[in-house]
């Protein structure tokens, strides 16, 4: 209903689904390229994308779905371009890990949670992209293997092959961080 | 002693701590960015299709965009109905044949009354906007599709 409304030029509708749907999309490709730049401009880019090709969405997808392989091919794309320019190192006060802060009041409590993020940060960096892509849509932003190969326009044996690969790497990599 | 195979692997639980932390934490980058990547996005200008319009002192273009826009403000306010699609069709010169408007009625809702004050208000709307008070509304078609129903 939103996206229908959005469709109609309706800025409060779409302002509600960047609201529900902004802070996934963001994390999501945060963690796929290597610059909060490079996913600010994915996601402005994925967000302009949504916004025109609102009259065209048909339905055959969840709108968390469509947005998320709109937001694929975004990313795909910066990825192409980062490829041909140099990496800049990100300040550690602004890569992925920092941010609000977690839920408790407890410090210890969240100095857990923030470092536990952290590490996966840096786990996720472990793995190829493709795999990275598909254990973040299905274990994080809650898509079902289905969804997951229509956002990244692959099979659903591919999506649960990548998943399972990465479940392994990163079920190593915290063993070894305990 | 064999390990059991269904035992989850050494790191899991970690694992599925870390991944709960991730799904209900927003990055610091978006909530700096979020309000400028909105503003940038419905600032941008949907490719649209032309109708004309007449005036005393000659021809002029209304985007479809524009006057879905308007329709829907129009219509919005009726506590009746949600309008959910405006599709426009254009003929040669762009002169308006057809619309389209879709909308939900609420629960309950007397469906054929409803349907004709949407036609003749949408009819009435687009002779004013495209200048043309005979726009007669048998070429015009307002054709209304009830698909839903939804509490007022």
């Amino acid at each position: 209903m939103l996206l229908e409304r959005a469709a109609l030029g309706d800025h409060a509708a779409f302002a509600v689904l960047v609201e529900r749907h902004g802070p996934s999309l963001y994390r999501y490709a945060r963690r796929l390229l290597p610059s909060a730049q490079d996913a600010e401009d994915a996601v402005q880019d994925a967000l302009t994308a949504a916004w025109l090709g609102a009259e065209g969405y048909r339905g055959d997808a969840g709108v968390r779905t469509w947005l998320f392989g709109i937001q694929t091919n975004c990313v795909r794309r910066a990825a192409r371009r980062r490829a041909h320019v140099p990496s800049p190192v990100d300040d550690p006060g602004e890569g992925p890990a920092a941010g609000r802060a977690a839920p408790g009041d407890d410090p210890v409590e969240r100095l857990l949670a923030t470092d536990l993020r952290a590490a996966l940060d840096r786990a996720l960096l472990d793995l190829p992209g493709p795999q990275r892509a598909v254990w973040l849509l299905v274990e994080v932003e809650g898509l079902s293997y289905a969804d997951a190969a229509h956002a990244l326009r692959t099979s659903h044996a591919a999506v649960r092959g990548a998943l399972e690969r990465a479940r392994h790497t990163l079920s190593r990599r915290f063993a070894a961080w305990r | 002693m064999a390990l059991n195979d269904d035992a989850p692997p050494p790191g899991a639980d970690l694992l599925d701590l870390a991944v709960a932390q991730l799904r209900t934490h927003t990055d610091a980058g978006w909530v700096a960015v979020a309000p400028r990547l909105l503003a940038s996005a419905l600032a941008a200008v949907r490719p649209t299709q032309p109708v004309r319009g007449r005036h005393p002192h000659g021809a002029y273009t209304v985007t479809a965009g524009a006057l879905r826009t308007s329709v829907r403000a129009l219509l919005d306010p009726d506590p009746r109905l949600r309008v959910r699609r405006v599709v426009f069709r254009t003929g040669h010169d762009d002169v308006l044949e057809e619309a389209l408007v879709e909308v939900s009625a609420a629960y309950l809702q007397p469906l054929a009354p409803l349907a004709a004050d949407v036609r003749r208000t949408v009819l009435h709307h687009l002779r004013d906007v495209l200048g043309d008070p005979d726009l007669p509304g048998a070429l015009v078609a307002v054709d209304l599709l009830v698909t839903d129903v939804h509490r007022p």
